[in-house]
């Protein structure tokens, strides 16, 4: 089953053209908003859209590994897409740290030495947030994250020449400590990327919370690269039970982001103490709109849209959700960023539409390059027949 | 009197491929009973899709509705009591009671109506067209009615020897299968 991908001419330029365009409104937009309160939201915008998209690359490694540790076959056809979003991991990493590294002080309120002095509140946690440990806790669980998903990759391309068990049963291994770290990864970054912009507020939902966004936009993501290859005439074995995989997975997990939300909404709501009800007393009062549209675009929406079984099966259905899944939860990363940073002001304008162009054009361009540099059905896996006799 | 004729196979693999050859030749299977789920088998036998779920979601839409018209009805007019301080309308603490009486109205409304369309009910003994076909065997079944020739008869049993069956016979039920 030979089937090479070739990245088409017009994608190419949608992607370059999205780059250029949003690269140059980026740029725009910091010479425009020079005062203080606009640098600030420049940054945060750049956070915004580095740890989503960041978020989105971590979860197509997360989908392999989960797979590879669940002798999963039924995705093995079309693995190789979340092989190519797990391959923007590099890419985004290093734009987060470099955001991390040029806009920590811009962003988080307790890296300034006067704040943590003057506060009790951020002086107790400043044995964890501090700025050597920050970026030690980045570079320890990205680089092995990388290095993790690195190996997958390449175990995977090496099964592609030489076939046999070896190479899945090497990926089961690196698969589970994927797992393993990927755990404490994301409660770890977090409470470091988003919850320390609230440095008062603490929840021990959060990882959870971030994880559930991050894992149902990857799907969404993933979905929308194998439908668009669908309709371009490849990936002809992807029949409409693995379609109805990637749309029960879409159902599943908007349900769980909503029990998620709603659990650490309804704890701190009961409780109702103070330090703890800061956080949503802000987003309530001054982000209403926002705040009830996330629960319908990421809850009512997928959850009406997807329930039938031939909802899932339709490759126009699925786009349509999962645009607006990808949308609602690009909004529900900018609930958390946005008021953690610049407090009431949030806006809508030229810092906010330019940079998630730059970042959607560069992960077009790198997950589809991604796909040309191997077969697009993988070769040898052991999995494979099964896969492509997989029906629901 | 109701009369069967009944081809009973030993694999589900060639049980799949003797559908598409019987159904190739224009006849009717009656009902394909299996000892377990046979992936695939829907599909070929051309079954239309089950209504059970869409059954299931209006039920939990009522359930839904039962469940906060319920309780707002308690806890706003009927027996208001303040709990910790929050407003006698207090939708979010609904939410979860909302959700548990969805789950369990859709689960009991969906077991019923299944029950229902298939015509069982506690004390109900069904009995089976062959015993075999609840432990190790797969069985197709095709009706005959008094307009069934025997020259039709031997030629479906011909063809599901044919295509693997590893016995066929005709059976009476007392009532409809």
């Amino acid at each position: 089953m030979d089937e090479k991908f070739i990245f088409p001419q017009r994608l190419k330029t949608i992607s370059f053209a999205l780059m250029a365009i949003g690269l140059i409104g980026t740029a725009a937009s910091f010479f425009l908003y020079s005062d203080e309160e606009g640098v600030q939201r420049w940054w945060a915008n750049m956070l915004l859209n580095a740890v989503f998209f960041h978020g989105i690359s971590m979860a197509g490694a997360f989908f392999l590994a989960a797979t590879y540790v669940a002798y999963n076959g039924s995705i093995t056809v079309f693995k190789r897409v979340p092989e190519a979003v797990a391959g923007f991991m590099p890419y985004s990493a290093l734009l987060l740290l470099l955001v991390l590294i040029f806009g920590h002080s811009s962003l988080y309120e307790w890296t300034h030495a006067d704040v943590v002095e003057s506060d009790p509140l951020i002086h107790a946690k400043v044995g964890y947030l501090n700025l050597p440990f920050f970026f030690g806790r980045f570079a320890f669980f990205v680089g092995i994250l990388l290095l993790l998903s690195y190996l997958m990759r390449k175990n995977s391309l090496a099964e592609d020449q030489h076939g046999g068990i070896t190479y899945y049963k090497k990926n089961l291994t690196v698969g589970s400590l994927f797992l393993l770290f990927f755990a404490i990864y994301i409660s770890v970054t977090s409470w470091d990327w988003l919850m320390s912009l609230d440095p008062h507020w603490y929840s021990t939902m959060f990882g959870w919370y971030t994880f559930a966004s991050f894992w149902v936009t990857g799907i969404a993501v993933m979905t929308l690269v194998v439908v668009y290859l669908k309709k371009r005439g490849y990936l002809e074995v992807v029949r409409e039970g693995h379609l109805h995989d990637l749309g029960k997975l879409m159902f599943a997990f908007s349900v769980f982001w909503t029990y998620l939300v709603f659990c650490q909404f309804m704890l701190i709501w009961y409780a109702n103490i103070p330090e703890e009800t800061g956080y949503f007393r802000q987003r309530y009062d001054h982000y209403m709109w926002l705040f009830y549209t996330i629960f319908i675009m990421n809850f009512i929406a997928p959850f009406l849209v997807l329930m039938s079984r031939d909802a899932k099966r339709k490759m126009q259905i699925l786009i349509i959700a999962a645009c607006i899944i990808i949308v609602g939860h690009f909004i529900d990363f900018y609930l958390i960023v946005m008021p953690g940073t610049v407090g009431n002001k949030g806006g809508f304008g030229l810092p906010e539409i330019a940079p998630p162009l730059f970042f959607a054009g560069l992960l077009i361009f790198v997950v589809f390059t991604n796909l040309t540099k191997a077969n697009l059905i993988p070769k040898n896996h052991p999995f494979l027949d099964e896969s492509l006799h997989h029906t629901t | 009197m109701k009369r069967y004729l009944l081809g009973l196979f030993d694999d589900d693999e060639v049980l799949l491929k003797a559908v598409d050859k019987i159904r190739a030749h224009d006849i009717k299977i009656h009902d394909v009973v299996t000892p377990f789920a046979v992936h695939g088998l829907d599909e070929k036998l051309g079954l239309r899709e089950s209504k059970l779920h869409v059954g299931g979601f209006f039920v939990g839409l009522t359930g839904l509705a039962i469940a906060f018209s319920f309780m707002t009805w308690v806890f706003t007019s009927n027996w208001p009591i303040v709990f910790g301080g929050k407003p006698h309308f207090s939708f979010p603490a609904f939410i979860p009671i909302m959700f548990e009486f969805t789950v369990l109205s859709a689960s009991i409304g969906m077991t019923v109506a299944f029950l229902a369309l298939c015509h069982l009910y506690p004390g109900r003994f069904r009995e089976p067209l062959d015993p075999r076909t609840t432990s190790h065997l797969f069985g197709m079944v095709f009706k005959i009615t008094d307009e069934t020739t025997q020259a039709e008869k031997e030629r479906i049993a011909h063809l599901l020897r044919e295509a693997g069956a590893v016995e066929v016979k005709e059976r009476e039920m007392q009532k409809h299968y």
